[in-house]
């Protein structure tokens, strides 16, 4: 094989390797959000932040330290996170309601700003995480959250 | 039998290197110990607060690729990978610790294999656009692999994939037609001096 044809080749497998990435990137992202393992927080029909369970745990952290902190006591616990400051990191400020998704089957849930007080995300032991109400004796709302939804 | 075992040691004294590693002599190791220093310093020195992944890779494929035009043998790359990988770990370069390493040594062995593909023409500018582009990629899978090994999410690391390869491929690009360029320009002129 000459080293033209060698060129083109690698040319070629360039264009293959970027397309490719982007397909494996979108592939991965569906596949994510399908089955509640990557939760994008949607705004203005925009993804502003994707969430997982890793990042909960790690948000869960932040809140105790701040409450620790603040001399708050704060009653989350270990992999538990508020809403409103997982929210508040997603930088979503001043909305109407937010709309949750579970994976599966499950119902939409829509939470006003007032609604959100009592409402916990915490970790999964498989990658996914749950949300639940604190303040009704830590019901668990939707299982494996899959989108956020945020309405101005 | 006396007299050939003089021969030898002479004929080992006037050349007391020439098989230093890789069946590369000592003074093409310490050139390519050089350039793989190179290569970690710039990394150090040249970071830009752009926020663009993979914009090192101008001057790290670059020089990466400029080592192995100007010393064209086997195992070049993948020494001044190991090199560039142990400096930025004592530099204390990425988040990965002591895996930082692979990032280094990967496209250093890559452009060894790769150079045979293409002939060991590096001087050719289209050659230089593929080869750097591969090796820029290849640091960034290598990253992703490095996440799978951490633990992290899958999906995470694949958030923003597609638009880091292909910044990933312009810049390694852009190192490689550099590199092209400077190998046309300096091999003739180092050709003479540098033979080991």
């Amino acid at each position: 094989m000459t080293v033209n044809k060698r060129i083109i080749a690698g040319i070629l497998l360039l264009i293959l390797i970027v397309g490719g990435s982007y397909f494996f990137e979108q592939i991965t992202k569906a596949q994510g959000s399908r089955n509640g393992r990557l939760v994008p927080v949607i705004q203005h029909d925009e993804t502003t932040a994707y969430l997982d369970a890793g990042v909960i745990r790690q948000l869960g952290r932040q809140e105790q330290e701040m409450n620790k902190d603040a001399g708050e006591t704060g009653d989350n616990g270990d992999n538990e996170v508020s809403l409103g400051f997982v929210l508040g990191s997603a930088g979503v400020a001043g909305y109407q309601y937010i709309e949750v998704s579970g994976a599966g089957d499950s119902e939409d849930i829509k939470l006003g700003p007032r609604d959100i007080g009592g409402i916990v995300l915490s970790s999964n032991s498989n990658s996914t995480f749950a949300m639940a109400d604190k303040a009704g004796g830590n019901r668990v709302i939707i299982k494996e959250v899959a989108k956020i939804y945020v309405a101005d | 039998m006396l007299d050939m075992e003089k021969e030898k040691m002479s004929a080992d004294l006037k050349t007391p290197a020439d098989s230093f590693i890789f069946n590369i002599g000592l003074a093409d190791a310490i050139r390519l110990t050089m350039f793989g220093t190179l290569i970690s310093v710039s990394r150090f020195v040249f970071q830009l607060p752009i926020g663009m992944p993979g914009h090192t890779s101008v001057y790290w494929m670059g020089l990466l690729m400029l080592g192995k035009g100007l010393i064209p043998k086997f195992g070049a790359g993948t020494i001044m990978g190991i090199v560039s990988g142990v400096l930025a770990i004592v530099f204390g370069l990425g988040k990965e610790g002591p895996l930082l390493a692979f990032k280094c040594i990967v496209p250093g062995v890559l452009l060894d294999i790769l150079a045979i593909l293409f002939l060991n023409k590096l001087e050719s500018i289209w050659v230089g656009v593929i080869i750097g582009a591969l090796l820029s990629w290849s640091k960034l899978l290598t990253s992703i692999a490095l996440g799978v090994i951490l633990d992290i999410p899958v999906v995470f690391l694949a958030v923003g994939f597609g638009y880091a390869a292909l910044l990933h491929v312009i810049f390694g690009a852009t190192g490689g037609v550099l590199a092209a360029v400077l190998i046309k320009r300096l091999k003739p002129r180092l050709a003479s001096s540098w033979q080991t």
